[in-house]
């Protein structure tokens, strides 16, 4: 419960008075991620309608093609979910994030690390919702095939690790309220024969986001 | 074994020196604890002459804050894009709050940058990309809770409007995100152009 903690400040000398009280919360989060293949975001998640405006496929969570900003892109929609104690805390709650992990092609072509919080709102939720006491971060990590390739063109990999935190207050300097959670993504994406930009399927346990981690090698391996 | 101290001491500068680069939340280091005034009076400078990194820190920091009075101005940064991600990846979803920070920071502020929003799309000294980042804004915002409201919005202030081509700006802008609504609320956002 919200105010579950009270300051009291007494005289040393006669406990019987009170010169002020002041009460606070003890606040805490749990977190966790849905990335099921063709789910939804939740039904109190506030920027789920317009998350689905840039996906172009059925899906919505877990595999999804989605706009990019120049080709379209092998996305995995990532929810994840923040469940605050106590519910009715009306304070902000941010999930903040690292990342680590490589992107491929033909051999590697990026290193992704450090910080990857972010501010964007289209798709925060971070004040609590009534009465469940969830905040959510909606994502779409994934790339893009190669940039004017063919079908024939080495699929473009993304192999990240995460690890979420929920922090109070300022998403750059608050207080963690959670327990590390990790989890990841991978996704490999080409173009059929028309030219549709697909997941490719060539790696075992690809194009997917699940708690944990994986060796972040162009196959996981 | 001085040699590499200086390494490592080279090293850990780098380190340091690269990390906010790659922090999605912006950084700047003259700007960091400064109050929305100050912020605000920042970006009133001449946009071409200021540090892209700080520009985006600031308008960042202002939409976090909620502070209104920089509302218009923030109008004037619509158009102004983060850098591009370095390859073909995309590690967010590729929306207009986090290719346009302006848009994210008005966002931020909520149905108070409705009326000058507004303006933007109706104003015929407003380029396409401005316009789009906008209407994009409303149907955002609205959409959390009625994803049928935004285009509602755009539509009334049409009807509202004298001049021919503005009422045509925001019909454009209020019939193309009904075009974009989720297919169960197609019908609704139809009807909402009404």
């Amino acid at each position: 419960m919200a105010g579950d903690i009270l300051f009291l400040a007494e005289p040393q000398r006669d406990k019987r008075k009170v010169l002020a009280n002041q009460s606070a919360s003890r606040v805490s989060v749990t977190l966790a991620l849905n990335a099921t293949n063709g789910a939804k975001p939740a039904d109190d998640d506030s920027a789920g309608n317009y998350f689905r405006t840039v996906i172009l496929s059925e899906g919505i969570l877990g595999q999804a093609i989605a706009v990019g900003k120049t080709y379209n892109q092998c996305a995995i929609g990532t929810e994840l979910v923040g469940t605050v104690s106590p519910s009715n805390y009306q304070g902000k709650v941010w999930i903040a994030r690292t990342q680590s992990g490589n992107t491929y092609g033909q051999t590697k072509t990026g290193t992704l690390s450090g910080a990857d919080t972010q501010s964007n709102l289209n798709y925060i939720v971070n004040v609590p919702t009534s009465p469940a006491g969830h905040v959510y971060e909606l994502d779409l990590p994934g790339t893009s095939a190669l940039p004017n390739g063919t079908q024939q063109s080495p699929p473009q990999r993304y192999r990240v690790n995460f690890t979420a935190y929920a922090v109070l207050d300022d998403p750059a300097k608050g207080k963690q309220v959670s327990d590390n959670f990790n989890y990841y993504a991978a996704a490999s994406c080409g173009y059929d024969a028309n030219l549709n930009t697909v997941f490719a399927s060539d790696v075992t346990a690809d194009n997917r986001a699940a708690p944990g981690t994986i060796k972040t090698t162009w196959n996981m391996q | 074994m001085r040699i590499r101290l200086a390494q490592l001491i080279a090293g850990l500068l780098w380190l340091l020196a690269a990390a906010p680069g790659e922090c999605q939340l912006f950084s700047c280091t003259k700007l960091d604890g400064a109050k929305p005034e100050k912020l605000l009076a920042y970006l009133e400078q001449d946009r071409a002459s200021l540090p892209q990194n700080c520009v985006l820190f600031a308008i960042e920091r202002l939409g976090l804050a909620k502070y209104t009075p920089a509302i218009p101005l923030l109008m004037k940064y619509l158009d102004y894009p983060r850098p591009p991600d370095p390859g073909p990846w995309h590690p967010h979803a590729q929306s207009v709050g986090y290719l346009y920070p302006a848009a994210s920071a008005l966002g931020w502020m909520g149905k108070a940058s409705v009326p000058s929003l507004l303006s933007v799309i109706a104003s015929s000294e407003s380029s396409d990309l401005v316009r789009k980042n906008a209407s994009e804004i409303i149907y955002a915002l609205y959409s959390r809770e009625d994803v049928t409201e935004g285009i509602a919005v755009m539509m009334r202030a049409s009807r509202n409007e004298s001049d021919a081509y503005s009422r045509a700006h925001l019909e454009d802008a209020a019939r193309y995100w009904a075009s974009r609504c989720p297919p169960e609320h197609q019908n609704a956002c139809m009807a909402a152009l009404q």
